[in-house]
């Protein structure tokens, strides 16, 4: 016997079903029974079917390759972010130190303006100086290894700070010259307002530093001659001069008191420095915003 | 395949959707529906599991009843069909009645005496009889004769017209065991019928 043949006759079984009368009368029967047990289900389900329908949409639709590339890039700025999020807090004697340095590498390539990239170097060097006079205050000197730590950081602290004295000296070269574009601008206004027909527009030559008390350093602090000189007020040609001034004093001051393993002191003097720096407005007409109260004295003494 | 019973199978598989769909809400008017549209498939493979109209009659209606219980407690994620659903509880409620009546077969009035007396309705019992001489009623014999497992994929495979995959969600078997089992199975069926040709 075929197979086909076999096929057909175990189709004609199908004939056999069950009695109409016998259908019918079941469905009644089972109607009933539905309707006795049944809950109307439909609407308290139906929220969490939209819920589920919804969320089956949203996954095909973020499962297309634009959406997956979207999601890959913000994924890897994130970690970007977060990775130099995580470096800041490292500390020199971490193995991540290095991508704290990059990370701080990179925020200065982008920054564009001479000040800006001056006042952050500043506050890198500061931040680095801070870290250190941290680890040394915790490091005991006493043993070979500490000693040799010791060493090594109190080498790394004098190079963040020649760093950081180098910005400051940048910030004031800048800070002169940002007031001497001034002092332009005020003369050739003088002379228009006289009707004169001649413009002044070179800048008064800028005298060298007298040598004294307040000669820190040259280009960063001025004496009341010198303001004089320059025909304009005391307060106004001097006000980032002198500040830049002070805090160059006070990086001093903290070497001074590094050497003499005073660290909590060095720390409060980089902090002050770091305050005053930032508080300086290179770009404002010499004014000092929310200038600490040292700074303050420092502008009247002109 | 005709271009007809490519049409009917495409409604019907539109149709078994929508009515799972409504299931799945627990709509009763779609069961219901769902009812007419299966009870005679799954009388059918019941009667051929039990070999009577009475007992298929009656787990028939248990059943769908118990399918309907389950989908109040169920939200039917494994099934993809509804038929396969029904007849996945017909075979559990065919498996706990033969439990529940291990002696069923042996089922029989009983005299004072406590002997088995043997009824006889002499009418039907010509009827049965010329049923049995006919090709239909030999298939129908020789396929009570198979094991229950072969018989079980013949009446769902050849009778019901269930596809391979229906069986192998209904049987809880990989799909390729499932075609070695019909294939044995219709082999193990020619062959009694081939016996009985050469008796």
């Amino acid at each position: 016997m075929e197979n086909k043949e076999l096929i057909k006759k175990l189709n004609s079984l199908k004939s056999i079903t069950a009695d109409q009368e016998w259908k019918e009368r079941n469905r009644g029967i089972l109607f009933s029974q539905i309707s006795a047990t049944a809950v109307p289900a439909a609407e308290e389900t139906g929220a969490m079917i939209k819920i589920f329908v919804l969320l089956q949409r949203l996954v095909r639709i973020f499962s297309t390759p634009a959406w997956a590339v979207f999601f890959v890039c913000l994924l890897v700025v994130a970690g970007s972010v977060f990775s130099v999020g995580a470096a800041r807090l490292t500390k020199p004697d971490s193995s991540l130190y290095i991508a704290r340095i990059i990370s701080e590498k990179a925020q200065l390539a982008v920054t564009f303006g001479e000040e800006k990239k001056a006042k952050l170097s500043f506050r890198f060097a500061n931040d680095h100086a801070k870290d250190i006079t941290e680890i040394l205050a915790k490091t005991d000197p006493g043993n070979e290894a500490g000693k040799s730590k010791t060493e090594k950081l109190s080498e790394n602290f004098k190079k963040e700070m020649t760093v950081a004295k180098t910005k400051l000296k940048e910030m004031g070269a800048l800070a002169e010259l940002e007031e001497g574009n001034e002092e332009t601008k005020v003369f050739s206004a003088n002379l228009k307002k006289e009707e004169r027909g001649m413009q002044v527009s070179e800048p008064q030559p800028k005298e060298e530093p007298a040598a004294g008390k307040n000669q820190t350093d040259a280009g960063i602090i001025k004496t009341e001659e010198e303001a004089k000189a320059t025909n304009t007020p005391a307060g106004e040609i001097s006000g980032h001069s002198a500040n830049l001034g002070d805090a160059y004093k006070m990086l001093e001051e903290a070497e001074e008191l590094l050497n003499e393993k005073d660290h909590s002191g060095t720390l409060n003097k980089l902090e002050e420095a770091n305050n005053i720096v930032k508080n300086v407005d290179l770009g404002d007409k010499g004014e000092v915003k929310g200038v600490s109260g040292e700074a303050s004295s420092t502008q009247e003494t002109f | 395949m005709d271009f007809n019973k490519i049409q009917n199978t495409l409604a019907g598989k539109r149709q078994e959707k929508k009515l799972l769909s409504g299931v799945k809400k627990r709509d009763r008017q779609a069961f219901i529906e769902a009812y007419d549209l299966y009870v005679d498939q799954i009388f059918r493979f019941v009667y051929f599991k039990v070999g009577n109209k009475e007992e298929a009659d009656d787990l028939t209606s248990i059943v769908f009843l118990k399918t309907w219980n389950y989908v109040q407690d169920s939200s039917l994620k494994d099934f993809k069909t509804l038929r396969s659903l029904i007849y996945k509880i017909a075979r559990t409620s065919i498996i706990d009645y033969y439990r529940k009546n291990s002696n069923f077969n042996k089922v029989a009035f009983e005299n004072r005496e406590g002997e088995p007396i043997d009824i006889k309705d002499e009418k039907q019992d010509i009827a049965r009889q010329a049923e049995i001489n006919s090709d239909f009623g030999i298939i129908e014999k020789k396929l009570g004769e198979l094991k229950d497992e072969y018989r079980e994929v013949i009446i769902l495979r050849f009778i019901d017209e269930l596809s391979i995959k229906e069986i192998a969600a209904i049987l809880d078997k990989p799909k390729n065991n499932v075609r070695v089992l019909v294939h044995r199975a219709l082999k193990a069926l020619r062959e009694l019928m081939e016996n009985k040709d050469g008796k």
